[in-house]
C-alpha cells in the first residue's frame, strides 16, 4: 500500500516485481544488477473516465543493491533503514528513486527524491517480500535518537524493560512518502551468448549458480535484438533470455 | 426471458439469459482478488420469417459489466446482491489484474440496429452503437439453482463522450444517475463459466485446478473444462507453440 497526498493508489501487479540482469561479465552474485520495482496508479473515483495510462502514476525503482549471498533468497536481509548520511552515501542501493507524473505516462514528471529516504525487506513468505519504503519531505532531519529504555507494565502488574524505537514511528508518520508491500520474485534477464545450443538451459544454468535460482520458471522469454537493432553491436551479440519466475506479463 | 428498455423504447421479450463468468487469480499472485463479469445478448429478431424461412436479426444489444466487484464468499452468496456503481464502489472494486491490466471500463453497452427494416423505428435511434456507463445498478434476487434473477438500471454515454482527459469535479461524482435509466433490463443470470490460470504444476493441471476453483468458489457440478497450455515463441520462428507442463489457463463450464 502506497501513502502519498492522501490518495487512493492502486499496485500494478505484474509490473511490479524484483528483476536481475545476469551479464556475461558476472561472475560472482555481487555483480548482479538488481532492482525492486513498483508502479502505482491513482484509484480515486475522480479519475474512473480517465484511462489509466493517462492518470497520476507513481514509479519507485530500487537499484544497484547486492546480494552478499549466493542466494536470491537473501533478499530479505536486506536493510537501508535509517542509515547515517555517511553510510548512506557509501551504501550502494541504499537510494530510492521516487517518479510522479501528474498526467500518466510518458508525460511531465517530478523526482520526489528530495529528503532523506529509508528502505527494507520486512519479511519473506516463499516468493513474497515485503518491502518498507520511507521517503521524507525535503528539510525533514533525521529521527530523533532513541529513547535508550521504556518501562512497561503487564497485565498482571509485571514491569517490563524495553527499548523504544522511535525513529521507526518518526519514519513512517513524517514520510512524504511511505510504502508496505508484496512484492513478488521475479524476473531473471540473462544475457546468452549467440553461439550457446541451448539458450534457455543456459540462462537457466547460469541464475542456478549465481543466485540458486529455482530450476522450473513460469515462463521464459527469448528476445533476439540483432534483427532489429543493428547498429547496436552489444545488443547484437547477445540473446536476452527472461525467466519470469511469477507468472508472465506481457508489456 | 430477457426484457430490454433502450433509449426509452421497449424491445421485444426474448428467450436470452446473462451469463455470470468468474476469474479466479493464479494462487502465485495472492494480491488479486476474485471478479464475476456479467455478460448479455438480447436479439431482436422480426416478427415474420424471411423467405428462407428464418427469422432475421433486426436488432441486438450485448452488456458486459467488466467487474461486479462482489466478493461473495461461495457462489451461492450471489443471491441478494446489490451493487450500486457510484464512486465509493469504485474505489473499493477498483483494482489492477493480476499481471497489471486495467479494465477499460466497468460497463459497456453495444446496441445494433438493422436499418430500413419494417420493425426497427420502434426500437430507438440507431445512430450510435458503443456505450458506456459510469452509473448503474444492478440487483440479484434469490439463487435457483445455477440461476439469479437480475435487474439492471444504467445511465449509458456514446463511448467516445465517456473517456475523459481530466478528473472529474466533486460535484460530477455526487451526481449519481442523474433522471431514469436509458438502459433497463431484467433477465435471467446463469452462472455459466469461469476461468483461472494455474501456475506450473505438472502434466495435467485439471485435478488442482479443480480443487482451487472449489475452495474459492464452493461445490457445483462442473460439465466440462479445457485445459489450453501457455504459449512460447523458440528462438528463430515466428511461430508460437503450447508448451504442455508449464504454466496453464483452465476454462471450465458449469452443468447448466
Amino acid at each position: 500500500m502506497l501513502h502519498f497526498q492522501d490518495q487512493p493508489w492502486m499496485l500494478r501487479h505484474g509490473v511490479s516485481h524484483i528483476s536481475a540482469l545476469i551479464s556475461p561479465d558476472v561472475t560472482e552474485p555481487k555483480d548482479i544488477f538488481w532492482q525492486i520495482n513498483l508502479w502505482y496508479v491513482n484509484g480515486a473515483a475522480c479519475w474512473r473516465r480517465v484511462p489509466w495510462p493517462r492518470r497520476p502514476n507513481v514509479l519507485l525503482g530500487l537499484h544497484g543493491f547486492c546480494l552478499a549471498a549466493r542466494s536470491w533468497r537473501s533478499i530479505e536481509h536486506l536493510n537501508f533503514w535509517n542509515l547515517s548520511d555517511d553510510d548512506w552515501f557509501d551504501t550502494e542501493g541504499a537510494g530510492v528513486d521516487a517518479q510522479f507524473s501528474l498526467d500518466g505516462l510518458h508525460k511531465t514528471t517530478s523526482d520526489l527524491r528530495s529528503g532523506d529516504s529509508s528502505w527494507r525487506i520486512v519479511q519473506r513468505e516463499g516468493p513474497i517480500f515485503t518491502v518498507e519504503i520511507s521517503v521524507l519531505p525535503e528539510g525533514k532531519g533525521p529521527p530523533p535518537p532513541a529513547i535508550s529504555e521504556q518501562i512497561l507494565v503487564t497485565a498482571d502488574g509485571t514491569e517490563e524493560a524495553t527499548t523504544a524505537k522511535p525513529e521507526d514511528d518518526y519514519l513512517r508518520t513524517e514520510a512524504m512518502l511511505y510504502v508496505v508491500e508484496d512484492v513478488p520474485f521475479g524476473v531473471i534477464t540473462v544475457q546468452v551468448p549467440r553461439n550457446v545450443r541451448d539458450p534457455e538451459a543456459y540462462a537457466i544454468a547460469r541464475a542456478r549458480q549465481l543466485m540458486l535460482a529455482p530450476e522450473h520458471p513460469e515462463y521464459i522469454d527469448i528476445r533476439d535484438h540483432a534483427p532489429h537493432l543493428k547498429e547496436f553491436r552489444n545488443i547484437a551479440g547477445d540473446i536476452y533470455v527472461s525467466l519470469h519466475y511469477h507468472g508472465y506479463h506481457g508489456e | 426471458m430477457s426484457y430490454v428498455q433502450w433509449q426509452g423504447r421497449t424491445w421485444s421479450l426474448t428467450d436470452d439469459e446473462a451469463s455470470l463468468i468468474v476469474r479466479l487469480p493464479p494462487r502465485d499472485c495472492p494480491a488479486a482478488l476474485v471478479e464475476w463479469d456479467l455478460s448479455l445478448d438480447h436479439f431482436v429478431r422480426a416478427s415474420q420469417p424471411g423467405p428462407d424461412g428464418k427469422k432475421d436479426l433486426i436488432a441486438a444489444l450485448h452488456v458486459d459489466i467488466g467487474n461486479l466487484g462482489l466478493r461473495p464468499r461461495t457462489w451461492h452468496d450471489l443471491s441478494g446482491q446489490h451493487i450500486r456503481a457510484d464512486a465509493r464502489w469504485y474505489e473499493q472494486t477498483s483494482q489492477s489484474g493480476p499481471f497489471g491490466k486495467f479494465a477499460k471500463t466497468r460497463f459497456d453497452a453495444t446496441a445494433w440496429i438493422m436499418t430500413g427494416c419494417a420493425d426497427a423505428p420502434n426500437l430507438g435511434s440507431t445512430g450510435r452503437e458503443h456505450w458506456a456507463a459510469v452509473d448503474f445498478e444492478v440487483q440479484f434476487g434469490q439463487r435457483d439453482g445455477l440461476v439469479f434473477p437480475c435487474e439492471i438500471d444504467a445511465w449509458v454515454l456514446p463511448h467516445e463522450d465517456f473517456n475523459r482527459e481530466e478528473a472529474e469535479t466533486p460535484e460530477e461524482l455526487a451526481a449519481f444517475g442523474q433522471g431514469p435509466p436509458n438502459l433497463r433490463v431484467i433477465t435471467r443470470a446463469v452462472f455459466t463459466r469461469g476461468s483461472l490460470q494455474m501456475p506450473r504444476c505438472g502434466a495435467d493441471p485439471w485435478p488442482q485446478a479443480q480443487r482451487e476453483i472449489h475452495a474459492a468458489l464452493g461445490p457445483f457440478e462442473i460439465e466440462r473444462h479445457e485445459v489450453k497450455w501457455d504459449i512460447h515463441r523458440p528462438l528463430g520462428t515466428d511461430q508460437y507453440t503450447e508448451r504442455p507442463g508449464w504454466r496453464s489457463s483452465v476454462r471450465f463450464w458449469t452443468a447448466k
